[in-house]
């Protein structure tokens, strides 16, 4: 009798596991004990034995997650055994090995069967266009259904998104939603906060030096540079130091750029005098930048997107955001800014206040720049986060090191 | 009993008890107060005596086919009074399961008619007084009266009075083709009971698929049931042993008489003499609660479910409609606030079956909702062929655009079973292509829902 061999639950907590390689082939005869796979859980790396002897049938490749308990692999007393078992596999486990993997692809590359929605939800998704990504389930177990996705059609009835209005209130005006950049920024908000582990930290830094700096290129070069510039300057160099920092979670795998590209979000005005707008035009390939390069390159991405003149192309591809909210928030504003999909973090820089500082046991008035982070827990923890903040930290501190 | 329940709750039918074992299961401290004996219309004079004489019914039929076998079969000692008693054991052992149910769940069981004296006060007769938050009136339902058809029990009678019934009359008039009427019709025509089936409506099982009812009533006039449709009863008169009805249709008028006349026209709420319209409950002419979301009627805390609202009589419908006002009472999520509509299946057990649920064909003729039709009858299943159950069809209407369920009927052997797999397809949002693409083992009837569910949007491969 063959028996089945099923993931382990090798810890408490332990659903799934991954097995990240299997240390035997396809058809190879194994020994009671052998350690043959290494299984990844969140938290550890096992290697794994072969509880019996006998010739190995593997039924899940290398690189995928299964719930515990389920059957990886089969084991047969002997080869023609297991020959037996599965016939129409064909004599060649590596053609079979290879058939397998596919399945493997396929779904991943179609982010909608990560999505729980019931099938009719899917089909009036795909009819009226509507990114189930950015739909909340209301069914079972929070499964998107039917009206989930007609709620959250532009065009529908406001009234299922938003509450009803108390006509008996005296009104300024009223913003249409369904069709306006508002709906999408609704919905990108909501997915965000929805659909990622956010996590968001604050820290003052001292940026009296950089201040100084820009003083000295505004003296020599006759033009102002933002300090905004400076930021980025010093985000792309912390990312340097901390790469994960530029990432973003697609599908099952953590994608990690070598590309710098920031989205720097811009505040334009509503449709109406109450409400307004705002884009995140994407300023690339930072990394390979300087301080005047960005400054300019910051500068011209916001004017087009004031004047309406980005392109498809400036809009996306981000890898990490920066938002700042300095000059219109009360100096030493900290905010929990939400993550920009897919970015893995986000930067908030917010209006600076000078405050006095202890240096070398004296009291000095210093410009304190507030920054508050968030960051996706699910791609990154707090260890490599506080090594990416800090280095930011010391970056914004000591502007010399980002001047090169 | 002095102090102040959670909930009480007055009618023990599949309504009311199953409402106070939730309730308790949810920490509740609830009182049950019934006249009678737990388990209400449906277990002691519905559902379950009946679907045991269907039962019975059923097997006293199939002897005929042991004899096409050979087999000699003697039916002289058959005695119908035992049928009946094993019915009523049925009915007993099944009475000792709900009380062990209410006892092992802690619910405070008070025997008695109650009736309310306050917004949050029940008086039993005879018996306490219980101050409680919340109540549920789960009263049920009577048979309801036809005027000149004086319900004696004897000559004319309820179902009450059929299933109480141990020897079979010769003959038997029943009016109203409702499910009841139908189910009667089948059980008494089986045991040799000259049965005509009176329906004032065009056909019989008003509300139900004409395609479907069409397969019933063939079925019937084989077994020899006299159908009258599109006729009412105007009156009847009572003989020693016997009742001339007259029965009138539009340009005819015809006598009829019979030992037994069955009066299954309906029901009507037990409404009366609870005390609600006293403390501000709301009932509608017909003497229904008016009810909102969770069942809740006018007066806060006060809540009505089963037979006594206005949702289909069916005991599935009163149990789910009592958890839904316990889980609100506890506090639980807000949904669901009602049972919906589209989902209730309907039953009738009689053979064949009929079942369904949701969107029919004519009420979507009438009001032009585009529909796409798939109708695949029982005889390619080969299944049914081999058990000699091939008279049936399953019929379903989908969305055009998007091939949801709308509303789908069976009619045939087990259709009362079958059709769980449409309704949890509409349940869970699945599509046609869902129920046609999934392997169903061969043979069986469900394979018929399969090859039903292909016609929507394919042809099915047996038709
Ligand atoms: C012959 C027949 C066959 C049926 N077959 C089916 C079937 O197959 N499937 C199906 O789903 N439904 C069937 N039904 C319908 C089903 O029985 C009812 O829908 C169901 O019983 C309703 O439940 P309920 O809790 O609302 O009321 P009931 O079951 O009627 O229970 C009400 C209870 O309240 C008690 N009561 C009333 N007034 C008072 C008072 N003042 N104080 C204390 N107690 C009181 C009554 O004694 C009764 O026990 C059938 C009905 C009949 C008559």
């Amino acid at each position: 009798m063959p028996t089945d061999f099923t993931m382990p639950k090798l810890a408490m907590a332990m659903n799934e596991g991954t097995i990240t390689e299997w240390l035997v082939a396809d058809g190879d005869v194994i020994e009671k004990g052998q350690a043959i796979l290494t299984v990844e859980t969140e938290k550890v790396a096992y290697d794994l034995e072969a509880p019996e002897s006998g010739a190995i049938r593997i039924l899940v490749m290398a690189g995928e997650t299964v719930p515990v308990d389920t059957c990886i692999a089969v084991i047969a007393a002997t080869a023609d055994e297991l020959q037996a078992i599965d016939p129409e596999a064909g004599p060649d486990p590596a053609t079979r090995a290879a058939a397998n993997e596919h399945p493997l692809i396929a779904p991943a590359a179609e982010y909608a069967d990560r999505v729980r929605a019931s099938p009719l939800a899917r089909k009036i998704a795909a009819q009226r266009g509507v990114d189930l990504t950015a739909v909340t389930g209301s069914g079972p177990g929070g499964r998107i259904v039917k009206r989930d996705v007609v709620d959250a059609q532009p065009g529908a009835a406001a009234g299922s998104v938003w509450t009803a209005v108390d006509t008996s209130l005296t009104e300024l005006g009223r913003i249409p939603v369904p069709g306006t950049p508002r709906a999408g920024i609704a919905r990108r908000m909501m997915a965000s906060l929805q659909s990622t582990a956010q996590l968001s930290s604050f820290w003052e830094s001292d940026i009296s030096e950089l201040i100084r700096a820009r003083e000295v290129m505004r003296e020599r070069a006759g033009a102002a540079v933002s300090v905004n510039a400076f930021i980025i300057r010093a985000m792309s160099a912390a990312i340097a130091d901390v790469p994960i920092a530029n990432s973003a979670l697609a599908d099952d795998e953590i994608v990690v750029y070598e590309s710098v590209n920031v989205g720097i979000a811009v505040a334009l005005p509503g449709k109406t005098k109450w409400d307004s707008a705002l884009l995140v035009p994407v300023l690339r390939n930072v990394q390979s930048m300087a301080v005047a390069e960005i400054d300019a390159g910051m500068k011209d991405l916001v004017r087009r997107a004031r004047e309406g003149l980005l392109t498809a192309d400036e809009t996306t591809g981000s890898t990490i955001t920066m938002s700042s909210t300095a000059g219109i928030a009360p100096p030493g504003t900290r905010a929990t800014p939400v993550l920009n999909m897919p970015n893995a973090v986000i930067v908030g820089p917010s209006t600076p206040q000078d405050k006095l500082v202890p240096i070398k046991g004296e009291a000095a008035v210093r410009t304190m720049l507030p920054v508050s982070m968030t960051f996706d827990h699910r791609v990154l923890d707090g260890e490599p986060a506080a090594r990416f903040s800090r280095a930011l930290h010391e970056y914004l501190e000591n502007p010399a090191l980002i001047l090169v | 009993m002095s102090d102040t329940y959670d909930l009480t709750i007055i009618g023990a039918g599949p309504g009311g008890y199953v409402a106070a074992v939730r309730a308790a299961q949810l920490g509740l401290r609830v009182a049950l107060v019934e006249k009678d004996a737990p388990g209400g219309t449906c277990l002691h004079w519905g559902c379950i005596p009946s679907k045991h004489l269907i039962h019975q019914a059923e097997s006293f039929r199939t002897l005929a086919l042991m004899e096409a076998a050979g087999v000699g079969v003697d039916r002289t000692g058959f005695d119908y009074a035992k049928v009946q008693r094993a019915s009523r054991k049925v009915v007993d052992t099944l009475t000792g399961g709900v009380n062990s149910l209410l006892r092992r769940n802690d619910v405070t069981y008070v025997e008695g008619r109650a009736r309310l004296t306050g917004r949050r006060r029940v008086e039993v007769e005879g018996g306490p007084v219980i101050d409680s938050n919340n109540i549920i009136i789960a009263t049920g339902s009577r048979p309801m009266q036809l005027s000149g058809f004086m319900i004696d029990e004897r000559h004319v009678l309820s179902s009450d009075g059929v299933l109480a019934m141990t020897e079979l009359p010769d003959s038997m008039l029943i009016l109203g083709a409702g499910a009841i009427g139908c189910e009667f019709a089948f059980v008494l025509n089986s045991f040799g009971v000259r049965v005509t089936l009176v329906e004032a409506m065009a056909g019989i099982l008003p509300g139900e698929d004409r395609d479907v009812c069409a397969v019933l009533e063939r079925a019937f006039t084989r077994d020899g049931v006299e159908l009258v449709c599109g006729m009412r009863a105007s009156g009847a008169q009572r003989g020693d042993d016997a009742v001339s009805v007259t029965l009138v249709g539009e340009d005819e008028e015809r006598a009829v008489t019979v030992d037994r006349v069955l009066v299954a026209i309906g029901r009507t709420p037990v409404t009366d003499g609870l005390g609600l319209e006293e403390v501000g409950v709301r009932l509608d002419a017909k003497g229904y609660v008016e009810t909102g979301d969770f069942g809740e009627t006018d007066v806060p805390g006060i809540y009505a479910i089963g037979d006594i609202t206005k949702s289909p009589a069916l005991a599935h419908v009163a149990s789910r409609e009592g958890q839904i006002a316990v889980e609100h009472i506890a506090g639980r999520g807000p949904e669901p606030r009602r049972v919906n509509a589209d989902q209730v299946p309907s039953a009738v057990y009689c053979e064949p079956q009929v079942a369904g649920f949701g969107l029919r064909e004519d009420r979507a003729l009438a009001l032009g909702i585009a529909v796409k039709k798939s109708v695949f009858d029982y005889a390619g299943a080969g299944k049914t062929i081999a058990i000699g159950k091939s008279e049936g069809l399953v019929k379903l209407l989908c969305d055009p655009d998007t091939n949801e369920l709308l509303g789908a009927q069976a009619v045939g052997h087990d259709a009362t079973e079958i059709i769980h797999e449409l309704l949890l397809a509409k349940h869970g949002e699945l599509l046609a292509e869902d129920v046609a693409s999934m392997i169903h083992a061969h043979p069986t009837v469900s394979e018929a829902v399969m090859e039903a569910a292909r016609g929507v949007f394919d042809r099915p491969i047996h038709a």
